[in-house]
C-alpha cells in the first residue's frame, strides 16, 4: 500500500480497513455500477482516496466515509464511461463475472446451495414469482400479466419472499 | 412498470432491503432510482442494503430454478402456440390413421385377391356378402377410397371388378347374376 506517514493512516490501519470493508464496498459498487470491472476500478479509486485523504475522516465513521467516497467514485466512473444509460438499465446479474479466489468460489457455492434450500421452503406462490423474476428475468409487470394477478399482489409476494430469505440468512449468519 | 414504494425517512431495514432490491434489479422507474441514489449519498444503512441485496440478487440468480417456473410459463404461453401444438398433434393422428387404413386396405386386398383366384369362390364370397348386413359392408367400403385411387398406377393395389360390384347393395342381386355369367377377370399384384 504505502509507507507510514504521521499524517496518514498507517499501513496496518489501511489493511485492516480493506479487510473489513472491501467485500461489502465491492458489492455496493457493483449494485450501483452494474459492471464488475467498473466496480473493481471504483473500489481501487476509493482506497486510493483513503490513502490520500483518509486522515480527514473521523475514525468512528470510516465506514460511512468509505461508502460516500465509493458512491462519488462510482458516479464519476459511470459518467466517464459514456455508458451511463446502458449501465443503469441492466439488472445487477448482468454485471459480468467477478474474479474470485478458490476459497471465495467455494463459499459462494455453499451460499447458493443454502439459498436454494431456503427457496424450496417458500410458499409456492412466492417461489413462483421469485423464479420468474430471477431465473426467467420477467419483469414484475409481465409476471402480473401472465399470472393474471394485480401487480401489487406480485410485488407483495416477492417482497414477502425476500423478507423471509433475508431474515433466515441473517439468522444463520448470526 | 411496477409501482415502487417511495423512500420514507423512517424506512425500516425491510423497506430499505426491498427498495435496494428493486434498485439493483432495475425495477425502479428513473425518478425513483435517482431519488434512491440521493439517499445513498447520506444514508449508510441504505448503502449496506444495496450491498446486501446485490449479493442476494446474484446468488438468487444462481439458485433460482427453471423447473419450478416451467408450469407457470407453460400456462402463460400464448393461445396461438397452444393452437399450433394441437394442430401438430391432430395432423399426426390423422396421418397415422390414414397410414393404418391404407395398410389394412392392402392386406385386405391381397387376401381377397388370393382368395378369389377361382370364380366359383368369388361368387360364393359375393353371395355371402350380399347376405351380410349393410353396416358390415359399409365398414368394408371405408377401407377403400375409390374416388382417389388411380387404377392405372401399377403401384396402386388393383381392386377386382367383382368387389366393386359387390359393395353396391342396391344392385347386388343383378350384379351377382352378371358376375356368374361372366367370370371375373382377376388381376394379381
Amino acid at each position: 500500500m504505502t509507507a507510514e506517514t504521521p499524517d496518514r493512516l498507517t499501513r496496518a490501519e489501511l489493511e485492516a480497513l480493506y479487510a473489513e470493508h472491501s467485500s461489502e464496498l465491492r458489492a455496493f459498487l457493483r449494485g450501483v455500477l452494474r459492471d464488475a470491472d467498473l466496480a473493481a476500478e471504483a473500489l481501487q479509486m476509493t482506497f486510493v482516496k483513503l490513502i490520500e485523504q483518509g486522515e480527514t475522516a473521523n475514525r468512528m465513521t470510516f465506514k460511512g466515509w468509505l461508502f460516500k467516497v465509493a458512491l462519488n467514485e462510482a458516479r464519476g466512473i459511470r459518467r466517464r464511461s459514456r455508458r451511463e444509460a446502458e449501465l443503469l438499465r441492466r439488472p445487477v446479474w448482468q454485471s459480468g463475472d467477478e474474479t474470485l479466489t478458490p476459497e471465495e468460489t467455494l463459499i459462494q457455492q455453499e451460499s447458493v446451495e443454502q439459498l436454494r434450500d431456503l427457496i424450496q421452503k417458500l410458499p409456492v406462490e412466492q417461489r413462483t414469482i421469485l423464479n420468474l423474476r430471477l431465473h426467467d428475468e420477467i419483469t414484475f409487470a409481465d409476471i402480473a400479466q401472465q399470472l393474471n394477478l394485480p401487480l401489487g399482489t406480485v410485488l407483495t409476494r416477492m417482497r414477502a419472499a425476500l423478507k423471509t430469505l433475508t431474515s433466515q440468512l441473517r439468522e444463520r449468519e448470526s | 412498470m411496477n409501482q415502487p414504494q417511495t423512500l420514507q425517512p423512517e424506512s425500516t431495514g425491510s423497506e430499505l432491503d426491498w427498495l435496494a432490491f428493486q434498485y439493483v434489479t432495475e425495477q425502479l422507474p428513473e425518478n425513483q432510482r435517482d431519488a434512491f441514489e440521493e439517499v445513498l449519498a447520506g444514508d449508510l444503512a441504505a448503502c449496506e442494503a444495496v450491498a446486501a441485496m446485490t449479493v442476494l440478487a446474484l446468488q438468487l440468480k444462481q439458485a433460482a430454478t427453471p423447473e419450478v417456473s416451467r408450469p407457470v410459463r407453460q400456462a402463460a404461453r400464448s393461445s396461438s402456440s397452444r393452437f399450433g401444438s394441437w394442430i401438430a398433434v391432430g395432423s399426426t393422428v390423422v396421418a397415422l390413421g390414414w397410414l393404418f387404413m391404407l395398410m389394412n386396405g392392402q392386406d385386405s386386398n391381397t387376401q381377397t385377391s388370393v382368395g378369389a383366384t377361382q370364380s366359383e369362390e368369388a361368387a360364393g364370397l359375393i353371395a355371402g356378402w350380399a347376405g351380410s348386413n349393410q353396416d358390415e359392408v359399409l365398414a368394408e367400403e371405408n377401407l377403400f377410397d375409390l374416388e382417389t385411387l388411380d387404377l392405372n398406377d401399377e403401384s396402386t393395389p388393383k381392386i377386382p371388378g367383382w368387389m366393386i360390384a359387390a359393395v353396391s347393395l342396391e344392385n347386388a342381386e343383378e350384379k351377382m347374376g352378371d358376375l356368374m355369367d361372366e367370370p371375373v377377370e382377376m388381376k394379381e399384384n
